[in-house]
């Protein structure tokens, strides 16, 4: 279990990290969202040990993270960082070498994830010849060449084309059925809703929402309905009682219902208006929360 | 893993990178071979080849052809002009005219004008005695006086003056590998901090291992360059005869070697500390000037012993000051007996002085390595790495 606990962190006069504190549990995909500056990297980097928090801890297994448990986490930066003349086969043994695999062990590796993950290269080719989304793949094998024990990833989808997505989401699933805990941060919200088992939404260096994407709906209160009719007149919902039109698309509206407002009710106003297609509540999207989440930032 | 284990992996990466790089072969090469040229050249110009002056005389002045003997060549001319002709062409360096005159073109070589002036005064003499009713046969002999002897009381003296020139070059040689290394560190680090490398890497391992793997990597490489190059100078100097003992290079060369580590201790590190500092690899020059300069100064004391100033106190004052002491104390001891005290308090001072920078250094590279933004501040890195 990876746990931040109450970690603190200031630049100057500017309060990056409030007391965050979050958990990830063995084998969970915990989604870290929030806008930019908000935090994420600069909590990812405590974890990392590349910067020291003013208080608070990072704990694994229940201790405080020394160097010698960091060598078995695998990072990928938000900013991409490798050696541009060496080869990715030979940078890969060095990382991995870095955290104690046997150099035959991590050439073996790297042959496996680089054909795996489909990097294209030549046997001579430095880093630099090859494409960004390869140079990215490279990336990632680099954080999991020495079968970390955590995964800490800062944007590790972003630039990818859709096929390279699914193949590093593979991935990710495949070290979470391991046990591994992975955090990972992103702003492709279908991503986050679609791969995590929970999601953390950070504001202003502290948690503003967490949860489940269910709970995280839940909570988000679930007060809008989706309403088809056909033969109805464009703006007949103008005229039923207690709700607002959020969104209306041909002959689907979105209406938001105020409180103490039975659906029941909605339901017969609508069928008096028209032929009924479609009645059903919309559950808001991962990316509606999350704006709800971050709006009323402090800065 | 410990502390070794992770230093031994960043040194070994610096290795290969090195080893497998173009531009470092191609410099090992270009410098062997301007060494081994400048020994051949030296050698060359020693021995002067062909370098008998060709001289002119005019009428009586044909006397002077015996008393010059192999020192010119002697043509003889018709009269003052069409020997001047000559010299004007380029025939002879210089034309000795009826009036007791000498013409040249423009200067008068110092050694031939010192042969002409002899042979000159040996044929007046020989003359005034003639006059006084000397036999010619006698005249040689009397004219003859056997030529002050010198007697050298340092019999090493040209040993001496070998090792002190060995010692000289060796430290010119070493100043250039430290210079070239000084700057691939510091434009590595730089291009680590650039690429945010740095960020993967100090998820893994401390700052002072980067720095500690980068020093003994790149020294390890600095190493294999300078044997190459030491093996094509000794080699060459010794085969164009530059030394009489060759023992002596090679025990100069040995205690070069071993003032030359901590001295690239020093430096290595200062320059690792100064790429930390900036954000683009373009930028290093900025930065590098300051210990590039102090590197410079290492230089005046060799430049002083080989140019014969061998009891300046400069050269002494630089033997003892850290950061000067390697250049400077091999070249001493290759001249002179340095009392035991001082060599022990360089050698003191320097690894002192190492023990302060690299304790203060890491402090600097650790904070400069994740401050971006054009050039960081000492006073800012210190302070990052606070934080």
């Amino acid at each position: 279990m990876l746990e931040f606990d109450r970690v603190a962190k200031s630049f100057g006069d500017k309060h990056v990290l409030r007391e965050l504190s979050l958990v990830v549990k063995p084998g969970e995909l915990y989604g870290f969202c929030g806008a930019n500056g908000a935090g994420k990297t600069t909590a990812m980097r405590i974890a990392l040990g590349v910067l020291t928090a003013d208080a608070g801890d990072v704990r694994w297994q229940g201790r405080p993270v020394d160097a010698d448990s960091r060598r078995r986490f695998g990072y990928m930066p938000e900013e991409r960082g490798l050696y541009a003349k060496m080869t990715p086969r030979d940078q890969l043994v060095f990382f991995a070498g870095l955290s104690g695999v046997a150099p035959a062990t991590a050439r073996r590796r790297a042959d496996e994830w680089i054909e795996r993950l489909g990097v294209v290269l030549g046997p001579k080719d430095t880093l630099e010849k090859l494409s960004l989304g390869n140079q990215q793949k490279v990336q990632l094998i680099a954080s999991l060449i020495h079968d970390p024990d955590v995964l800490v990833l800062d944007e590790p989808f972003s630039g990818l084309d859709p096929v390279a997505v699914d193949a590093m989401a593979d991935v990710l699933l495949e070290f979470a059925r391991k046990g591994v805990p992975t955090l990972f941060s992103s702003h492709q919200l279908d991503l986050v809703e679609r791969l995590c088992d929970r999601v953390g939404i950070i504001r202003d260096g502290a948690l503003v929402a967490e949860g489940t994407v269910d709970q995280l709906r839940r909570s988000a209160g679930s007060g809008q309905l989706e309403i088809a009719l056909s033969g109805a007149p464009d703006d007949w919902a103008a005229s039923v009682p207690g709700v607002r039109v959020v969104a209306a698309t041909g002959a689907k509206v979105t209406l938001e219902v105020e409180d103490g407002v039975p659906a029941q009710r909605i339901l017969a106003a609508a069928q008096s208006m028209g032929r009924l297609e479609h009645f059903g509540r919309r559950d808001p999207a991962l990316a509606d929360i999350f704006r709800e989440s971050v709006a009323g930032s402090a800065r | 893993m410990g502390n070794a284990a992770l230093i031994k992996v960043v040194a070994a990466r610096e290795i290969t990178q090195q080893m497998r790089s173009k531009a470092f072969w191609v410099s090992v090469a270009v410098t062997a071979l301007m060494l081994a040229l400048s020994f051949g050249a030296t050698t060359l110009f020693q021995g002067g080849g062909d370098g008998r002056s060709k001289v002119g005389v005019v009428g009586k002045q044909a006397a002077l052809t015996p008393a010059l003997g192999d020192r010119a060549e002697v043509s003889r001319y018709e009269n003052d002009e069409t020997a001047r002709q000559a010299v004007r062409d380029g025939e002879i360096d210089a034309a000795v005219l009826a009036g007791d005159r000498i013409a040249v073109l423009r200067e008068l070589p110092e050694d031939l004008g010192r042969a002409l002036q002899e042979a000159h005064r040996a044929v007046g003499q020989a003359g005034q005695l003639a006059g006084h009713g000397v036999p010619a046969k006698d005249v040689p002999g009397l004219l003859t006086v056997e030529p002050l002897k010198v007697s050298t009381l340092d019999p090493d003296a040209d040993r001496v003056q070998q090792r002190t020139i060995a010692a000289g070059t060796g430290v010119f040689l070493l100043f250039m590998l430290m210079l070239v290394s000084g700057l691939a560190v510091a434009q590595g680090v730089a291009e680590e901090k650039a690429s945010r490398i740095v960020e993967v890497l100090l998820a893994k391992v401390r700052p002072w291992h980067l720095l500690a793997g980068k020093i003994t990597g790149l020294g390890a490489a600095a190493l294999v360059q300078m044997l190459v190059l030491a093996t094509a100078t000794l080699s060459a100097a010794i085969g164009f005869g530059v030394f009489e003992t060759p023992s002596d290079a090679l025990g100069t060369g040995a205690n070069l070697l071993l003032w030359f580590i901590p001295g690239y201790l020093l430096f290595i590190t200062l320059y690792a500390v100064a790429g930390s500092l900036v954000s683009r690899p373009e930028d290093v020059n900025h930065v590098v000037g300051p210990v590039n300069a102090l590197q410079m100064v290492g230089l005046i004391g060799p430049v002083l012993a080989v140019s014969g100033s061998t009891d300046s106190a400069t050269l002494r004052i630089l033997s003892m000051v850290p950061g000067t002491s390697w250049a400077s104390m091999p070249v001493r001891m290759a001249y002179e007996d340095v009392a035991w005290w001082e060599i022990g308090a360089a050698f003191g001072l320097m690894a002192l002085a190492i023990a302060v920078l690299i304790r203060v250094g890491s402090r600097i590279y650790t904070g400069g390595l994740l401050q971006y933004g054009g050039i960081v501040k000492v006073k800012d890195a210190l302070a990052g790495a606070r934080q």
